[in-house]
């Protein structure tokens, strides 16, 4: 089941924090570049898990700009808002 | 994690897996499984990574862990066997040969999977896509021991457009879409993987009251319980298990007049009170009902699926018991789901011996009655018209001799746990010296229960593996059985001894006992060979009233 709100950047990175496995307690901003477990196939698994989890569908071109929390909710927000 | 709370751990879990996939789902779980490791080499020509990373949660929820290996990308399936592994998996997009100009992909796909089989016993999974139906039954017809080729039509036919998505070649290697890869995984991790490498579960033993209907029997009585649609469903897969071959228990906290009231009235359930082979309905601690249903199937309690829908229950049980639970959800579909994906209850193949088991069992109460009224052994042996057929060379039963091998834990010797392939290998190189043993009395046909391997050399018989169903035990045909076997596997060239190599196991020591009286020996926990001449074995007496034959 797909939630349609715009989630804020807080969220995006509590989602991104579960799928990295990082410590849920730090909550500060999370970019691709600082996070070493943050590689090729747990980017795959946070494209896919945004998509299953807000409704939206990421254009092929997007997916490497989706390398932030920040650009992440910017773009959900963009995705939903259409 | 104990495993009371890794009982509730999964209850918890199974909605977040077993309804529709969600790839955030299996990408949080964080459970910490201490199980066995199941170490897959993926042979293939697209990515599988996608599948891989959802495949952890559904195996730890199961119990085990999974460690895949892709050994890179070949069209061509050179075959890399680097490493260790427990399973063979080939993921093969086919598309790429066909556009290579490859005419007859399931010819060639078999050739492979004929290749890969000369050079390993391990079991081989594969999965390719896409194969039209016939290209499926032409690889099934290939007859590759230890070789099972998945059907993924029914996934792709449900998840259509879906199934394919030309941005996943960018994230992932494959061109399958993200819904595809999850329940791929899942189907991988809890069906197909399990089946080919890990010892099945041998039943499933339900609750009432919140489990098999909505209600409570006690206060709401037989009529006002409500069977719902999802109920009605849950209870036929009950019934689809029986039919596979899986037994069904019941336990339940209620009187036990109220149950017979409940299944005689309601006709409009799916299932009835003579489908379950063992019933407990007291109020007792349910490990403690558990524990007896066990020994009333003659099963380990480790083969046990339980279904409860008080997760204090579930915890209660697991705290006791090795048993691997299931929460009944209000939403019975909900149970449905995870009941499908429990490790050990899907077959690869169903076998005449998985038909007749529940019958075979209700069989076994009737002869304690002959025994009890018999003036004799032979009497009691004549009584039951008992019939023991020798097959010498099975080629057409190595599947059902793998899964012996691979069930039989009480009467299993060596624990040799042969595969399809290495029984099929056995077959091939030394036809004589596999053997099989079929029983059957005038209470019940209970097919297959009994497998002989042994090797030859000039003057001895090294018997490899010797195991027997619990089914065929209690019945005083131990000796006569296997004695008719190993004259039967010896052949017109006798031996001066047979080598028997036990091996000390958990739950095996009525096989150790039966070694025992048999050779006359004592066993320590480290003997491994036990030499008994030949001439003593022709000696054994067999009654005359049991029938044997052999068949070549």
């Amino acid at each position: 089941m797909s939630d349609r709100e715009a989630p804020s950047e807080v969220a995006v990175r509590r989602l991104l924090r579960t799928i990295l496995q990082l410590p849920a307690q730090d909550d500060s901003a999370l970019r691709r570049e600082d996070v070493d477990a943050w590689d090729s196939l747990k980017h795959m698994e946070i494209v896919f898990a945004l998509e299953d989890r807000y409704g939206v569908r990421f254009d092929e071109s997007e997916f490497a700009a989706l390398d932030t929390s920040a650009a992440i909710a910017a773009a959900l927000q963009r995705h939903l808002a259409a | 994690m104990n495993p009371a709370d890794f009982a509730l751990l999964r209850a918890e879990w199974q909605p977040h897996l077993f309804n529709e996939p969600n790839r955030a789902a299996p990408a949080a779980w964080t459970g910490g499984v201490s199980g066995p490791t199941l170490r897959i080499r993926v042979h293939g020509n697209h990515g599988f990574g996608a599948v891989a990373s959802a495949m952890r949660a559904y195996a730890e929820w199961n119990g085990f862990t999974v460690d895949c290996t892709q050994t890179g990308y070949d069209d061509t399936l050179s075959l890399d066997l680097a490493g260790t592994a427990d399973v063979e998996l080939v993921w093969f997009d086919t598309d790429r040969i066909r556009a290579s100009g490859e005419t007859d992909v399931a010819e060639w796909l078999a050739g492979r999977l004929r290749a890969l089989r000369a050079r390993t016993t391990n079991p081989i999974v594969t999965l390719a896509w896409p194969l039209s139906s016939s290209e499926r039954i032409a690889l099934k017809r290939a007859e590759i021991p230890g070789s099972h080729v998945a059907d993924l039509a029914p996934l792709a036919t449900e998840l259509g457009e879906r199934w394919f998505d030309p941005r996943s070649e960018t994230l992932s290697g494959t061109r399958l879409g993200n819904q595809a890869c999850l329940r791929i995984a899942r189907e991988l991790a809890c069906c197909w993987l399990p089946a080919a490498a890990l010892p099945p579960r041998k039943a499933v033993v339900v609750d009432l009251d919140g489990t098999l209907y909505r209600g409570v029997l006690g206060e709401d009585g037989p009529v006002g319980v409500e069977l719902t649609l999802a109920h009605r469903a849950l209870q036929s897969q009950l019934a689809a298990f029986r039919d596979a071959g899986i037994l069904l228990a019941l336990v339940s906290r209620n009187e036990k007049a109220d149950v017979e009231a409940l299944f005689d009235r309601r006709r409009d359930f799916p299932l009835r009170l003579a489908d379950f082979s063992a019933i407990e309905i007291s109020w007792d601690d349910k490990p403690r009902a558990l524990r007896n249903v066990a020994q009333r199937l003659r099963i380990g309690e480790d083969a046990i699926v339980f279904v409860d829908d008080n997760p204090g229950e579930l915890a209660a049980v697991a705290s006791a018991l090795p048993v691997f639970t299931v929460h009944a959800r209000d939403d019975a579909a909900e149970t449905a789901a995870a009941l499908e994906h429990v490790s050990g209850l899907f077959r690869w193949t169903h076998s005449h011996e998985d038909a007749i088991r529940a019958g075979d069992l209700r069989a076994s109460q009737l002869r304690r009655a002959v025994e009890a009224e018999a003036v004799s052994a032979d009497d009691y042996l004549a009584s039951l018209r008992v019939h023991v057929t020798v097959l010498v060379g099975p080629r057409a039963h190595v599947a059902r001799l793998a899964d012996l091998s691979a069930k039989t834990n009480q009467f299993n010797l060596s624990l040799a746990r042969m595969s399809e392939a290495q029984i099929a290998d056995r077959l091939e190189r030394d036809p004589a010296n596999v053997v099989a043993i079929r029983l059957k009395d005038r209470l019940s046909d209970s097919g297959i229960v009994g497998l002989l391997v042994g090797s030859r050399d000039d003057a001895t018989l090294h018997l490899d593996e010797l195991c027997v169903s619990c089914r065929a035990l209690g019945r005083r045909l131990e000796s006569a059985m296997l004695t008719t076997g190993l004259l039967a596997m010896a052949g017109d060239r006798a031996p001066e001894k047979v080598v028997f190599s036990p091996c000390k196991g958990p739950r095996n020591a009525p096989a150790r006992r039966w070694l025992e009286q048999y050779a006359e020996v004592t066993l320590d926990d480290d003997t491994r060979f036990v030499d008994v001449p030949f001439d003593v074995i022709s000696r054994q007496s067999r009654s005359p009233a049991i029938r044997t034959e052999v068949i070549r």
